[in-house]
């Protein structure tokens, strides 16, 4: 009796509190007169925090009072030349008072980003909290943000993914700012716009949108803060949260978003018109609208002649072809359909099945999941040590269930043919979503044989053309390609030589989608 | 942004009634052409596909003058309640069509990929599909054919290819058959059936508030009638040229046999019927996605005034579900008896398909329309 109360009232109680806003304090308090004041404020706000560090300084000739805050780390020795608060500080140390503010208000040190704040609360957001030392002075009544060492972060590295022989090896760092000066360095134009918004109530997570004016549809970049503005979460700490919360299909499998760690990606994607979302603390750019095509193209392709980028591009599309469906269509026909093959492979394939205990798609299923499992093992697992899992798991794992009879020879160069195909699809996500996906193809294909293999090709492929990334469809520009004159299918499965793609995609605006013309760049200049 | 208003486009159109028409045709046409002996198929094929594009010039007329969409444009001449009504039987005719194209792809599953007994689950999939295709909308279904065409297309091409050493020309003679009344009376009958299998000609006048350009459109519509009719008078003469018209009439789908016939250079892969029909179950699919669509956009709009993608009243998705339904019971039910199916065809040739003509026609008329 007393448990089933229990269940009664665990029912009756709301896991979430749907009242419940999720907000923050918006008192602001303006920067006080007296340092004592302000250290006084700061310690109650943050509650005595170890972490934050306030140095009181006595400051030139008639020894003002100052104190700089900061969080431990961000800020290097404060009496240095060679950081920019030591300079101010050691730039201030003979003055009189008065000169001490006139100076700080005209910025008379001509030191840059330093920026005065008038109020507590944003003094501590924009300032400390971003890694940067805040300064009070006795008697000036704004508080100075001087950015310093600031948070510590990996810089700019080579990408983990999107690997390239031909181009930069450059990666996108974890600070958005480093990423925002990687688009720009490879896009010295005016045009060029970085917008800049927060994220997360907490986190407030810096979220820069790069594009290029004229060449971005304007409403296009007003659905995409339509879309940020739509949600409140408590902190954002990827670009993987959202791209989860902004897209439209929450339910699909398929990447809405482009994702790429390679700035020059991302420059090929401003100068295409679309626009690139850089997430403080991640790598991992997000480039929006996108579409299937695009999520099989590697920058190289663009740096390589047409022959060999276009022989690429056929490689990965069958190889995401046979990522997808290559398991499920082996068990289709050696489970139903065993007439299409030859006499002579079927009876390999049944010499080989000899002795296995387990009917096909328990031995697919077996396979597959195995390789899943090597595959989470060794993403987990230290660098060295998850190369050697790789090799441990497919080679002698692999080597021994075949010996041992649990599967055939033959499921286990599918498996791996499969595995491998998966892995020349450049995009991850994309990678991802086959994966899942195969697994219920091999589940219709072990139920309905080929018919099931059909039916599930066909689901997917009505699930892809009603998919459209901000209203492009995804199947760009296999479908709708007269939109743009089909000049977009130079740029698909077969890559045109570089002369004959002269527009740009269907992403950029409908007068500004010329991207090449021949001719001496004198004359162009005096047509215009 | 970027447009995203429902609209298709004329590659989309024209291979959309491709497919819709092609796989039925290609079934069961050239078997039931064969009967009449020899060559007077051929010229069945031939004037019905010349009658089916006189009916589209007709069809196109009437979407010209088009106010706003096909309901309004009968309103003018017929009046609300006979509107309607006809509305109502365009939507039977279209999930009756749903029904049986939904149950000859079952069969066709059931005889060539599975075994009798699946026959449920299959017919199950198939509308299951379907109902997923139709209810992701217009642009969805226009898109996967635009992508399947060259797919499909390709390796259907290449085999015949292959099959055309086989064929003995001999075989298609006499071509103009006796010339006596029983010839004449085959191929009216003939001509008839390969008319009636460009029926899904008659949904172009629902497609008006999906086009964005109806000149483009009619000129899409027209290359898909050429593009039908001249693939099944060149499958037909293929057929007629290896079967002959004697073993080919009783051939129950004698592409499906030829396909299994095909030798590939090399022999790396025998019967390719398994592998063909393939193309069959897309190109049926695509007619049952066509007629399911339809039928849910036309019996909502006659019953409800609603337009077909709004979301008030009665979500589509319900309508879609109880349609889908409707047509797994008749599509089971045929198969179940085949006397039910017979007469559900004649009842086709007899009134349904003079019905999806004659309203056109007469509206063309009676009807005050823009143009």
């Amino acid at each position: 009796m007393k448990e089933k109360e229990h269940i009664q009232t665990a029912k009756a109680r709301p896991r979430v509190n749907r009242q419940e806003k999720l907000t923050t304090q918006e008192e602001v308090h303006p920067v006080f007169a007296h340092v004592s004041e302000n250290k006084q404020f700061l310690q109650q706000l943050f509650g005595g925090s170890a972490d934050i560090k306030m140095r009181e300084m006595l400051l030139g000739k008639d020894r003002v009072r100052c104190l700089a805050a900061y969080i431990e780390i961000t800020a290097g020795s404060l009496a240095f030349e060679n950081s920019l608060v030591g300079r101010l500080l050691n730039d201030l140390a003979y003055l009189p008072a008065q000169q001490i503010y006139q100076s700080l208000a005209d910025n008379g040190q001509g030191l840059c980003d330093v920026t005065p704040f008038d109020n507590i609360e944003d003094a501590v957001q924009f300032g400390l909290l971003t890694g940067d030392v805040i300064l009070f002075i006795d008697g000036f009544a704004s508080a100075l943000k001087i950015p310093d060492k600031g948070y510590p972060n990996m810089g700019v590295t080579k990408p983990d993914s999107e690997k390239v022989i031909r181009g930069s090896q450059e990666g996108f760092a974890d600070s958005v700012k480093v990423n925002t000066a990687l688009i720009r360095k490879r896009v010295r134009s005016t045009k060029v716009r970085v917008k800049e918004v927060r994220a997360g109530l907490y986190s407030h997570t810096n979220i820069d949108l790069v594009y290029m004016e004229g060449l971005v549809y304007p409403s296009l970049l007003e659905e995409i803060e339509r879309r940020l503005d739509s949600y409140t979460i408590d902190g954002v700490l990827d670009s993987g949260t959202i791209e989860q919360l902004a897209e439209d299909e929450w339910y699909s499998p398929f990447p809405q978003f482009q994702t790429t760690q390679r700035p020059d990606r991302a420059a090929i994607a401003v100068m295409e018109g679309r626009v690139v979302l850089l997430c403080d603390n991640s790598p991992t750019a997000l480039i929006l609208p996108t579409d299937f095509n695009a999520m099989l193209k590697t920058s190289d392709d663009y740096y390589n002649r047409f022959q060999i980028a276009s022989l690429e591009r056929l490689i990965r599309y069958a190889s995401a072809v046979m990522a997808l469906a290559l398991p499920a269509f082996y068990l289709a026909v050696t489970n139903f359909h065993t007439q299409i093959l030859p006499t002579s492979l079927l009876l390999s394939f049944a010499a080989a099945r000899q002795g296995v205990p387990f009917p096909a798609v328990v031995e697919v299923l077996l396979m597959e999941l195995s390789f899943e499992l090597l595959r989470e093992a060794g993403v987990r697992l230290p660098g060295a040590m998850g190369n050697t899992i790789g090799i441990v798991g497919g080679l002698i794992i692999g080597q021994a269930a075949v010996e041992a009879n649990l599967v055939s020879p033959i499921v286990v160069i599918v498996v791996a043919f499969t595995a491998l195909s998966s892995f020349a699809i450049p995009n991850e996500e994309l990678a991802t979503s086959f994966r899942i996906l195969k697994f219920y193809m091999i589940a219709l294909s072990a139920w309905l044989g080929l018919f099931g293999f059909l039916a599930s090709a066909l689901s997917i492929l009505i699930h892809l053309a009603k998919l459209r990334s901000f209203g492009i469809p995804y199947l760009m520009p296999y479908v709708g390609a007269e939109l743009n004159g089909y000049e977009d299918e130079r740029d698909s499965i077969v890559r045109y030589p570089l002369f004959w793609m002269r527009t740009r995609p269907i992403y950029a605006r409908r007068f500004a989608r010329l991207r090449l013309t021949f001719g001496s760049k004198k004359n162009k200049g005096k047509e215009r | 942004m970027f447009s995203s208003n429902d609209k298709i486009s004329s590659r989309q159109i024209k291979r959309l009634l491709v497919f819709d028409v092609f796989g039925a045709a290609s079934l069961l046409l050239p078997s039931q052409l064969a009967k009449s002996g020899n060559g007077i198929g051929l010229w069945s094929i031939l004037a019905g596909t010349v009658f089916a594009g006189v009916y589209l010039w007709l069809l196109h007329s009437c979407c010209c003058r088009m106010p706003s969409d096909y309901m309004a444009y009968l309103k003018t001449g017929w009046g609300s309640f006979l509107s309607r009504l006809f509305y109502v039987c365009y939507a039977i005719l279209s999930i009756v069509t749903c029904a049986w194209a939904a149950k000859l792809l079952a069969e066709l599953m059931c005889g060539t990929l599975l075994d009798s007994t699946q026959f449920a689950s299959a017919l199950l999939v198939i509308l299951l599909l379907a109902l997923y295709g139709a209810a992701a909308g217009m642009e969805a279904r226009a898109r996967v054919y635009e992508l399947l065409f060259w797919v499909l297309v390709l390796p259907l091409v290449v085999l015949l290819l292959l099959c055309v050493r086989q064929v003995q020309v001999i075989q298609w003679f006499p071509m103009l058959g006796e010339s006596d009344a029983i010839s004449w009376s085959w191929f009216w009958s003939g001509t008839w059936q390969c008319f009636a299998a460009f029926l899904p000609l008659t949904f172009v006048v629902f497609l008006v508030p999906h086009v964005q350009d109806l000149k483009k459109a009619g000129r899409a519509a027209a290359g898909a009638v050429i593009l039908n009719g001249a693939a099944l008078a060149l499958l037909y003469l293929i057929l007629l040229g290896i079967f002959g018209s004697g073993a080919l009439a009783k051939e129950q789908y004698p592409v499906i046999t030829l396909m299994g016939m095909v030798k590939i250079p090399g022999d790396f892969i025998k019967r390719l019927d398994a592998v063909m029909v393939g193309g069959w179950f897309f190109t049926l699919y695509a007619l049952i996605g066509t007629t399911l669509y339809y039928g849910v956009v036309i019996m909502r709009r006659a019953l409800t005034n609603r337009e077909a993608d709004s979301s008030q009243g009665i979500s589509k998705h319900v309508w879609f579900f109880a349609l889908a339904a409707v047509a797994y019971a008749a599509g089971f039910w045929f198969h179940l008896s085949p006397n039910a199916e017979v007469l559900a065809m004649k009842l086709f040739y007899v009134a349904g398909v003079p019905f999806a003509v004659v309203v056109p026609v007469v509206s063309l008329f009676i009807c005050r329309g823009e143009g």
